[in-house]
């Protein structure tokens, strides 16, 4: 059961054809990386199919509902949330706080105006659920930027988390972390992924060939391949767009 | 209807220097990101200095060192003021032109008096002269001629020169700008300075069709915002194009309800808003979602 | 003791502070400049929800004060000589202006933000300059009375003298910081500083992000209409000059000088601060334009997180946790 479709998506920016004619299908459930290249077109696909950019040609159908063009709130409605590769978080406000305004988003008490932020038992609980999971229980107060660069980027993630996505896009998840700190990341994407689908850009190849379902291979903004780990491993193109192949 | 020429060609005139203007204006607010509110002082400057100037050198020199002294004090500000506050909100930017804005202002009260002074107009182009279709003034047409030739120059150094390219990247991009290695702090100075100078160079041009009072730069600075507006951010012709928009509306609805005239191109901004928000011609959507 | 905890809350010390001051201002005969700080508060504040915490930069609020001044001058004129009307007319009317501006304005940022509420301040100074018929042109709307209080038609309290006006104002301003008060730490609150902070993320948390950017605009329009009207109320008229742009920039240099950017009751501050140096400069010197000028300059260039930021004072906002306190940069996070 495919979750999420891209059909022959293109986008451009002046001259540069960033995607051109991207078509793959997600299975629901499932742990799908993608990787490629620096400059393979991968954040802007992320771009595409959750609406900071609108695709020249083609459509992004989520849940076989066509989503092209939907602004960036309304696909985080349906349940596609995503997390950033460059820290996006917010840093005048706590941890918690950060938690706390992805939770009241999805529960839709926003526009509340005279009770304090903190009297919502069930904010509260979800809030207190998510940083046990991500493990930030112990700093959820404090100021977010005297936070470790490893627990700034489990937040980022958290962050989105929070949200409870049907369909999670994480961006280079381990972006600037020291291997230490990966097994974290890895086991983190694993766990999550017995209750939700998982769409995931990475570069460190031990975790993708662990933990993928499937591959998909972007280059110069075009899929090149798409399948299970094994195949792609054995595709010749792919070792190509990859000096030094993958191993 | 035998006012119609008349105001039609005010109007062209008008927009020509409003272009001018706007166009300094424009590029500050293109590649630098600051709303330059002391451009209206910058142009009251130009406008005295020259006043004083003129007395000791003439006319022509006049004409060419008092909107240096502008672009230098353009310089200055840059160097010492705006330079502090980029990258922080905008309104910091907007702040602090607008208190020198304010100061300058009251400089020039202080210097040169609350009264009102005529710049007179050269000899040589003053008195009417026949166009054919209208008699008209010999300074105004001296004056469209003027800008037309400033606008050209610039346009020539937008893009023609290496200097000219890299200020119409920082139009577009300044981090792109950033990346290719040129001095990004040279390059903010330098267009401040060049806003400035023709900013002064407006005023010392339009003085003989204004009077000159020490308030004479507030009644400019709202066109250059309407006119960047309309005309779009980024964009040399929409300057120019909005600066011809801004006069015509201005000069024309004189002939059909003189009171409202200031507020014509208050309308037209409105109109622009609602079917083409980022201005007719321009480009930078950075600005938007 | 709880009670002593509640004592030094800076929302009571704040309400205390202008519940005793006609002890020492009445003597000294600044009744009137008093009741326009405190109106000046309520507008301050009101704009702050904007500037500071949802991070807008308007320059055209003075467009609300007028208008709220005019809509009052006119509610008393041609439907009822009264009060409470007219006010709640300045309230809503300006909420509805707010509301139709605001369109114009919640999908934009930054400096073009600013250029357009500019923009628009100065239409509207204009059509308030020309249209005589209604506003009275360059002369302004006169006539406005101190008509008393009418409290359900059970007892009347008057307002005609400087102290009870005084007390009217003041209830007003206590409510009016009360319930911003709640707001800011209230969900919609923390929705507005989220978008201050990083609105691309906002959306990603699933915020409509332009709706409440638009919100926000009603709310600091409201505050500014009602706070216009109390001032037409104090000088028993309504002008065009209070929405020219340079009327606008005063209520932000109030907010920045108090240190408003990053503290709930900076605009407390600046309103008392700028009122007094106002006062001051002008009686020295007839050249005051230029100290205006030049103090905006010298605060923006070293002082611009204001005096509270500049003291470090805590940021008593939605983030009791947090102490940072360099106002936020609005940064152009667009794509990555």
């Amino acid at each position: 059961m495919s979750i999420l479709e891209a059909v022959g998506i293109s986008k451009h920016f002046g001259g540069l054809m960033a995607n051109d004619n991207v078509s793959f299908m997600v299975e629901e459930g499932k742990i799908t990386s993608i990787i490629g290249p620096n400059g393979a077109g991968k954040t802007t696909l992320f771009n595409l199919l959750t609406g900071l950019y609108r695709p020249d040609k083609g459509q992004v159908i989520f849940d076989g509902q066509d989503i092209s063009g939907w602004p960036i709130h309304k696909i985080v409605n349906l349940g596609i949330v995503r997390s950033f590769q460059v820290l996006n978080i917010f840093n005048e406000i706590s941890p918690a706080e950060n938690i706390r305004l992805a939770v009241q988003s999805r529960k839709k008490r926003s526009l509340n105006f005279f009770r304090p932020t903190t009297g919502f038992a069930d904010i509260n609980q979800e809030t207190d659920a998510v940083l046990d999971e991500i493990g930030l229980t112990a700093v959820k107060d404090l100021p977010t930027k005297t936070l470790s660069y490893g627990d700034k980027r489990v937040l980022e993630i958290g962050i989105a988390m929070a949200s409870k996505p049907r369909l999670l896009l994480m961006d280079e998840p381990t972006s600037g972390l020291p291997t230490s700190e990966t097994e974290r990341i890895k086991k983190f994407i694993k766990k999550i992924s017995t209750r939700l689908t998982v769409l995931v850009i990475e570069h460190d190849m031990d975790i993708v060939l662990t933990i993928s379902d499937v591959i998909i291979v972007l280059h110069q903004g075009r899929v090149i391949a798409q399948g299970a780990p094994a195949e792609i491993k054995a595709n010749d193109e792919v070792q190509e767009a990859y000096l030094g192949g993958i191993d | 209807m035998t006012e119609l020429l008349p105001q039609l060609f005010n109007g062209l005139v008008l927009g020509l220097l409003f272009g001018v203007m706007a166009l300094g204006f424009m590029l500050i607010l293109s590649v630098m990101e600051v709303i330059n509110f002391s451009h209206g002082a910058l142009f009251a400057l130009g406008a005295y200095f020259a006043l004083s100037l003129q007395k000791f050198v003439g006319y022509w020199p006049a004409l060419i060192l008092a909107p240096i002294f502008v672009g230098l004090l353009g310089l200055a500000i840059e160097r010492f003021g705006i330079r502090r506050v980029y990258g922080k909100d905008p309104l910091f930017g907007l702040l602090l032109t607008l208190g020198l804005a304010m100061a300058f202002e009251e400089i020039i009260r202080i210097i040169w008096g609350k009264a009102g002074y005529s710049l007179a107009p050269p000899t040589f182009v003053s008195g009417p002269i026949n166009l054919g279709i209208l008699w008209y003034s010999k300074y105004l047409v001296f004056l469209a001629v003027l800008s037309m030739v400033l606008l050209f120059l610039v346009w020539l150094f937008l893009e023609k020169t290496p200097y000219g390219s890299i200020i119409k990247a920082g139009v577009s991009d300044s981090e792109m700008v950033l990346a290719l290695g040129k001095n990004l702090g040279k390059l903010r100075t330098l267009v401040f300075g060049l806003g400035a100078f023709l900013a002064g160079i407006a005023g010392v041009i339009a003085g003989p069709m204004w009077s000159l009072k020490p308030t004479m730069g507030t009644e400019v600075i709202m066109p250059s915002f309407v006119v960047v507006v309309i005309g779009g951010i980024g964009s040399f012709w929409g300057a120019v194009i909005g600066g011809l928009i801004v006069g015509l509306s201005k000069s024309l609805s004189i002939l059909i309800y003189p009171r409202m005239s200031e507020l014509s191109m208050y309308f037209i901004m409105a109109i622009v808003l609602v079917l083409r928000p980022r201005g007719i011609m321009g480009e930078k959507s950075l600005l938007e979602e | 003791m709880a009670v002593l905890r509640y004592l030094r809350h800076p929302l009571f010390l704040t309400l205390a502070v202008f519940f005793i001051a006609p002890v020492v201002v009445m003597p000294l005969g600044g009744m009137s400049l008093a009741i326009e700080v405190m109106i000046w508060v309520i507008f301050a504040m009101g704009f702050n929800i904007l500037l500071g915490y949802t991070g807008l930069p308007s320059f055209g609020h003075g467009l609300f004060f007028g208008s709220g001044a005019y809509l009052f001058g006119l509610i008393q004129h041609y439907v009822i000589k009264g009060i409470w009307i007219p006010l709640a007319g300045s309230f809503l009317g300006c909420g509805v202006i707010a509301a139709v501006l605001a369109v114009f304005m919640a999908k934009k940022r930054g400096i073009y933000h600013a250029l357009l509420t500019i923009a628009f301040t100065q239409m509207f100074f204009f059509i308030a300059f020309q249209w005589d018929a209604v506003t009275g042109g360059e002369n302004g709307l006169m006539g406005i009375e101190r008509y008393p209080l009418t409290f359900f038609g059970l007892f009347d309290v008057g307002i005609e003298s400087s102290l009870a006006l005084y007390y009217f104002v003041f209830a007003i301003m206590g409510v009016s910081i009360v319930v911003l008060w709640k707001l800011i730490h209230s969900p919609l609150g923390s929705v507005f500083y989220a978008i201050k902070q990083n609105e691309l993320r906002a959306k990603y948390l699933g915020y409509n992000t332009p709706f409440f950017k638009w919100l926000s605009w009603i709310i600091s329009g409201v505050f500014g209409g009602l706070a216009g009207a109390l001032h037409a109320l104090l000088t028993h008229g309504a002008f065009a000059d209070s929405i020219h742009w340079t009327r606008s920039g005063d209520v932000v240099m109030m907010v920045i000088i108090g240190g408003g950017l990053t503290n709930f009751f900076g605009p407390v501050l600046g309103a008392i601060i700028f009122i007094a140096l106002r006062d001051i400069f002008s009686t020295i010197t007839e050249h005051w334009y230029l100290f205006y000028g030049l103090l905006i300059v010298l605060i923006i260039l070293f002082m611009p997180e204001g005096i509270f930021g500049y003291l470090k004072v805590g940021k008593s906002g939605a983030q009791e946790s947090t102490k940072e306190l360099e106002p936020v940069s609005l940064e152009y996070k667009g794509a990555e």
